[in-house]
């Protein structure tokens, strides 16, 4: 044994010395495996990244939620008035009733929304009203920076309270606490009762519209009826000023699903029941949890992908590598014919032959880590982008690596071996 | 010099055939050959005439198509590759025309080489290299390359390789012939006293001058032995 691990030593003393003497060779030689495994790691962390974001936005959504929204239609103008026009569009009572009814959802909160400018003393800021209700909290998963949430007493009170999102308040309050302060939407005023804590940006990459939920404002649902009604008041670029007035009853429904299986199912129903209930697809049907499993299958695509052109730079590098063994062998003719007559049985020359080709690639696949370690922390830096290095990346890369040596190292090192040592003797 | 009656090499019969395609060509023809525990023997002969042939069966590099051959008593012909590897690693010392050194590695290194095939630890081999070394004297040029060394220098050292695993049998194949006149005799010299020390030694050479040295000299002319004395 201890006989074994002497001349193991040795063979791998004299490879690292015969690499060492042809050191811009090896080095040219390694190129191939280098960027191979460079670009497994980092291609792997920038993917790993991306998709990594896409799961955080969705699940900012919530997994067990199904979200459905009014969507308004380019046709949906019925009449015109002179400069207003007059639309109906969106989710109604009967929807919500009838939702309501599905034994496999926990709860419905439905919301109406607006656009407008959020005032306090001289500053303003653009936002998005919600009007709901106080189950919204725990379904979106809003946590609090300060303050309470709206509650079932401020709803049954119609209380003018506000829980303004965490860019809203960076904006109006920069310095200032903003509890109970008095903000003003549309001439009413509300109290600041709470400020819901900074969440991620969804961005339209991930398959659905972009927004920020840091610029939401929440009242009760109550409050906003009895202020605003159900008219949606938007203005339309033009040559004269004119404005769009819809008849909205719900923008939004969030509904949570009791269980995560069940919310394939749930989502067909809702989706017959909005069938039947509206002649225009002016709704639509977003399931979380079905965009989490198209972003995972978009990565395992991605992956496949990735993992194709790696492999094919690591054969083109083994290839590389053989070539290279393949004239050192021709090379060293003499010196295979030398080591056989003074004993070399064929195995020790394979092992000599093999070890070199292997710490070859392993160098190189060692360099390579470090490069594709390198790589995703530059693309962090410069483009901003979230890069997440796996620890098997690395594994894999690096055991490709050797493998490649070993697979790309048998056939010169057979042929060394199996040269008849007479000739290889006299080998000029 | 006595004790002269164990036989080293036992060959019967040996014949060599070489297969070039359509041609068969009879390199060694009904060999026969004894030469028994230190004794120093020439084989003489034209090139090919087989001499070197005859010196690689020998040296347990190829083996016979027919014929018998029993190095130390172990009958060659039964054995295969990995077999005749541990014998040349054992029982055997070559010594070539060209030296044969590996470039890449120093006088201890080279004289070294077939220990390494053994398993041996490294001090140990460094020690062994480092007493043949000087007793070829090349004390002072152990960390040399081959490169660095004279002709006679490196012959030298391949005959301190060819001692390290101390083999039955010294095996020189045209020692001396790509040495000058001088460097060539200090060599035979050298030589010459390894077998006054008990070493078994063949050489192989067509220079009468160099066969002189053997006790008998074997001639050999197209593959037959046909004359010894």
């Amino acid at each position: 044994m201890k006989g074994k691990i002497n001349y193991l030593l040795r063979i791998i003393k004299i490879g690292i010395k015969n690499l060492y003497l042809h050191k811009l060779r090896s080095f040219l030689t390694i190129l191939g495996i280098v960027f191979g495994v460079a670009s497994v790691i980092a291609m792997l962390a920038i993917g790993e990244g991306a998709s990594f974001e896409a799961r955080e936005k969705i699940k900012e959504l919530g997994s067990q939620n199904i979200i459905i929204r009014s969507v308004k239609l380019p046709e949906t103008r019925m009449t015109q008035e002179a400069t207003t026009f007059v639309g109906v569009y969106g989710l109604l009572e009967s929807d919500y009733k009838m939702i309501k009814t599905i034994p496999s959802i926990d709860i419905i909160v439905p919301t109406w929304e607006m656009k407008e400018e959020i005032r306090y003393m001289e500053k303003g800021i653009q936002g998005r009203v919600v009007c709901t209700y106080p189950e919204y909290k725990d379904v979106m998963n809003i946590g609090l920076e300060v303050g309470r949430f709206l509650t079932q007493i401020d709803m049954e009170l119609l209380q003018p309270y506000a829980v303004i999102g965490y860019s809203i308040r960076k904006s109006l309050f920069p310095s200032e606490d903003p509890i109970g302060k008095t903000i003003t939407i549309r001439n009413y005023n509300f109290k600041v009762i709470g400020v819901a804590k900074e969440r991620g940006i969804i961005t339209e990459t991930t398959g659905f519209t972009a927004e920020d939920v840091n610029f939401d404002i929440y009242i009760p649902f109550t409050t906003g009826r009895s202020y605003f009604g159900e008219f949606e008041i938007t203005s339309k670029q033009g040559p004269i000023m004119r404005w769009e007035r819809n008849w909205v009853k719900y923008h939004r429904f969030i509904v949570k699903v009791s269980e995560t299986d069940k919310i394939l199912t749930t989502s067909a129903i809702i989706e017959n029941i909005l069938k039947t209930n509206h002649k225009k697809d002016d709704y639509e049907i977003l399931v979380p949890l079905q965009l989490l499993m198209q972003a995972e299958h978009t990565k395992r695509i991605f992956n496949i992908v990735l993992g194709s052109i790696a492999a094919i730079s690591l054969v083109v590098g083994g290839i590389g590598i053989m070539n290279i063994m393949l004239a050192t062998v021709t090379e060293r003719t003499r010196e295979i014919g030398i080591r056989r007559a003074v004993g070399a049985k064929r195995k020790d020359i394979i092992s000599q032959f093999l070890l070199e080709t292997v710490i070859l690639s392993a160098t190189g696949g060692f360099i390579g880590i470090i490069l594709g370690i390198l790589i995703p922390k530059l693309v962090t830096k410069f483009a901003g982008m979230t890069t997440i290095i796996t620890w098997w990346s690395i594994l894999l890369s690096f055991t490709i690596s050797v493998g490649v040596g070993i697979t790309f190292g048998i056939y010169p090192a057979r042929k060394a071996a199996y040269l008849d040592p007479i000739q290889a003797l006299r080998y000029e | 010099m006595n004790d002269k009656n164990n036989l080293i090499i036992l060959m019967k019969n040996v014949e060599k055939i070489y297969n070039l395609g359509q041609v068969q060509v009879h390199a060694l023809k009904n060999v026969n050959l004894e030469v028994k525990e230190k004794e120093h023997i020439s084989i003489m002969g034209p090139s090919g005439s087989g001499k070197t042939t005859l010196l690689n069966i020998i040296g347990c590099l190829d083996k016979p198509t027919n014929g018998t051959y029993f190095l130390d008593s172990v009958n060659i012909n039964q054995l295969d590759d990995n077999q005749l590897s541990e014998i040349r690693n054992k029982k055997i010392g070559f010594v070539f025309q060209n030296y044969n050194l590996i470039p890449q590695l120093n006088v201890i290194e080279n004289i070294g080489l077939p220990l390494i095939y053994r398993g041996i630890d490294e001090k140990e081999i460094e020690e062994k290299a480092k007493y043949y070394a000087n007793l070829v004297g090349l004390g002072d040029r152990m960390y040399h390359r081959p490169t660095e060394l004279s002709g006679g220098q490196q012959q030298r050292v391949a005959i301190a390789r060819a001692l390290v695993n101390e083999p039955v049998i010294l095996l020189g194949d045209e020692p001396t012939g790509n040495l000058d006149t001088k460097t060539g005799k200090e060599i035979m010299e050298l030589i010459k006293k390894l077998n006054e020390m008990g070493r078994t030694i063949i050489i192989i050479t067509h220079d009468p001058k160099i066969a002189e040295y053997g006790e008998r000299i074997v001639k050999i002319l197209d593959g037959e032995i046909i004359d010894e004395r």
